[in-house]
């Protein structure tokens, strides 16, 4: 059966249908909320962030125009929003993800950001071993500059194909395509003790998406 | 990144598009070179191998770090879509700012057709747009009912000063010898000649007339040149100042041509007529109007009158003429003042009066 678009719903929303905008919604939640929950760690954050972007989105419908995907205005609205959270993090001493490590290996005593995180698996050792999965990916994340992180969560976040990544970033495409590279390699380097993953029992493959 | 052995500048360029290698976007000839310099060398296949394992890892660790978004996130933004989207359903947004339309969307037929227009002008711009087009519509209509006459005004006026010289050419037909006909070239040049041009400068018709075609200006001209045969048929090559019967001058034409000497007397108007006859010369002083001489023709015709119903009793215009300028010829400028005197008594609407006027002044100055 044929999908209705994405800005057919939006047309809908502008003349007043709000169920169409619940399917946005749904359609879009999930990427965006782990988008945010990757890119600036903090659950709480991510959480007031998701909001925001809707709470954006649904100001600025009735300007909205079909000159641009919605998936891609969605998504310009989070990483704008990303960045200027990033700014302010830059000036507030704030519990950070890179500090964990040490942190965690050092002190057992209170609640640790390892049991922060949700996992989905509820059970046993397989749940330890996501957690610190996310953990690993979380800070191996959090060390990335900016411009990398950003290119790599919406490729692999958001499954944005890298010409509307260019788009979103303002960057051409072979410079968004660079900035991948150059994440993968630093991820290598700092994702280097999650090798086993890489024969777990997951249908990752590379290309394809 | 330990890359061994692999020269950096040797696969520069492949790494460039290992990132669509990666994505199964690289073209053809891409992925074989890259594969072929993979099988060239064991360090750069195994970086290769390495990122895509980095891609793998990241991947699961995506997978498996994805979490639903907060429920409560859903339920305020749909909340708050439901608001805007009751507000938009009020305001009722612009059609032509959707370029995608629901097909099977209601507002079809005519009912949604007074929607649409009602929704439209119940807004504030629309009337200040539809204000502006009435305002403009009025200017073109009342712009489009005078221009006929504006038109008609300038072709009148063109044509009023370009038969100019066909007046002028009729009103010079006289000899300068002639008697009178210099006071009459005065009356005619101080008269007529300033008036048009000054109107044809002032007047914004003067716009009109000046954008006005050769053609239509030469077709009206024409029809001008005809009204002025017929009216002045009978007189037609010979001057405005027929409309003097010619028999009027007959006594001054039989007479001497030798003109009395210049006296101070009679200098002043045989001056002022030649300075009229200079002004006539130029273009300015030659404009005259068609309807300026049918007026002298028309006072030449009440004249003719007056001097019909004078002629029974007292000395005609014309003898009064030529008895004044015989007296100024005898150098009698009592009895021409007298004269000069009589003929602006009897003749107080004659186009010369005030020329008479001068010269009686005159006579009275000499005489004094």
């Amino acid at each position: 059966m044929h999908e209705v678009q994405d800005e057919e719903l939006m047309a809908r929303y502008q003349k007043g249908d709000e169920s169409a905008f619940a399917t946005l919604v749904s359609r879009h939640e999930l990427r965006l909320w782990n988008f945010l929950r990757r890119y600036v760690g903090d659950p709480d954050t991510a959480e007031d962030l998701l909001q925001e972007v809707f709470m954006r989105v649904i100001r600025s419908a009735s300007e909205w125009r079909n000159d641009a995907k919605v998936s891609t205005w969605m998504f310009s609205i989070a990483r704008n929003l990303c960045t200027d959270h990033a700014r302010r993090q830059v000036h507030r001493k704030a519990a950070s993800l890179d500090a964990t490590p040490e942190r965690i290996g050092d002190d057992d005593s209170g609640p640790r950001l390892l049991d922060k995180i949700a996992g989905h698996e509820p059970d046993g050792e397989s749940r330890l071993r996501d957690k610190e999965t996310i953990l690993r990916l979380d800070q191996a994340l959090a060390q990335l500059p900016q411009e990398q992180r950003e290119v790599f969560l919406m490729r692999e976040v958001m499954e944005m194909p890298f010409a509307e990544i260019a788009l979103a970033v303002g960057a051409s495409e072979p410079t968004v395509k660079s900035r991948m590279r150059y994440a993968l390699e630093r991820l290598r380097v700092l994702l280097a003790d999650l090798n086993d993953l890489a024969d777990a029992d997951v249908a990752v493959a590379t290309g394809g998406r | 990144m330990n890359t061994d052995a692999s020269p950096p500048d040797r696969f520069e360029s492949l790494r460039e598009q290992l990132v669509d290698y990666l994505y199964n976007q690289a073209d053809v000839a891409t992925t074989r070179a890259i594969e072929s310099a993979m099988a060239e060398s064991e360090g750069f296949s195994l970086e290769v191998d390495a990122l895509a394992r980095t891609l793998r890892i990241s991947r699961r660790a995506l997978a498996v770090a994805s979490s639903p978004a907060p429920s409560r996130v859903r339920s305020s933004v749909l909340a708050a879509a439901a608001e805007q989207a009751a507000r938009m359903r009020e305001s009722g947004l612009e059609p032509a700012r959707l370029v995608v339309r629901n097909e099977t969307d209601d507002h079809g037929g005519s009912q949604g057709a007074l929607a649409t227009l009602w929704r439209w002008f119940s807004r504030p711009y629309t009337f200040s747009l539809v204000g502006v087009a009435a305002v403009f519509a009025i200017f073109v209509m009342t712009r489009g009912q005078n221009a006929p006459q504006l038109a008609d005004d300038a072709m009148r006026s063109v044509a009023e000063s370009t038969s100019e010289p066909a007046a002028r050419a009729t009103a010079a037909a006289p000899t300068e010898g002639q008697p009178g006909t210099e006071d009459r070239d005065q009356e005619l040049a101080e008269d007529k000649a300033g008036p048009p041009a000054v109107r044809f400068q002032n007047e914004p018709l003067g716009k009109l007339a000046r954008k006005s075609s050769p053609k239509r200006i030469t077709k009206d001209f024409g029809r001008k040149g005809d009204a002025l045969d017929d009216t002045f048929g009978g007189i037609a090559g010979g001057s405005v100042e027929a409309e003097a019967p010619a028999q009027a001058h007959a006594p001054a034409k039989s007479a001497p041509a030798a003109a009395p000497p210049p006296t101070q007397a009679s200098s002043a108007p045989v001056g002022v007529a030649a300075e009229a006859r200079s002004r006539a010369a130029k273009p300015s002083v030659i404009a005259q109007t068609n309807s300026e001489v049918a007026s002298v023709a028309d006072e030449s015709v009440v004249q003719e009158r007056d001097e019909k119903k004078e002629s029974g009793s007292a000395p005609s215009r014309a003898e009064l003429l030529a008895r004044a300028k015989k007296l100024e010829a005898a150098k009698s400028y009592d009895e021409a003042a007298a004269v000069w005197a009589e003929l602006v008594r009897r003749f107080p609407k004659d186009p010369q009066t005030a020329a008479w006027r001068r010269a009686e002044t005159a006579a009275r100055k000499v005489r004094n």
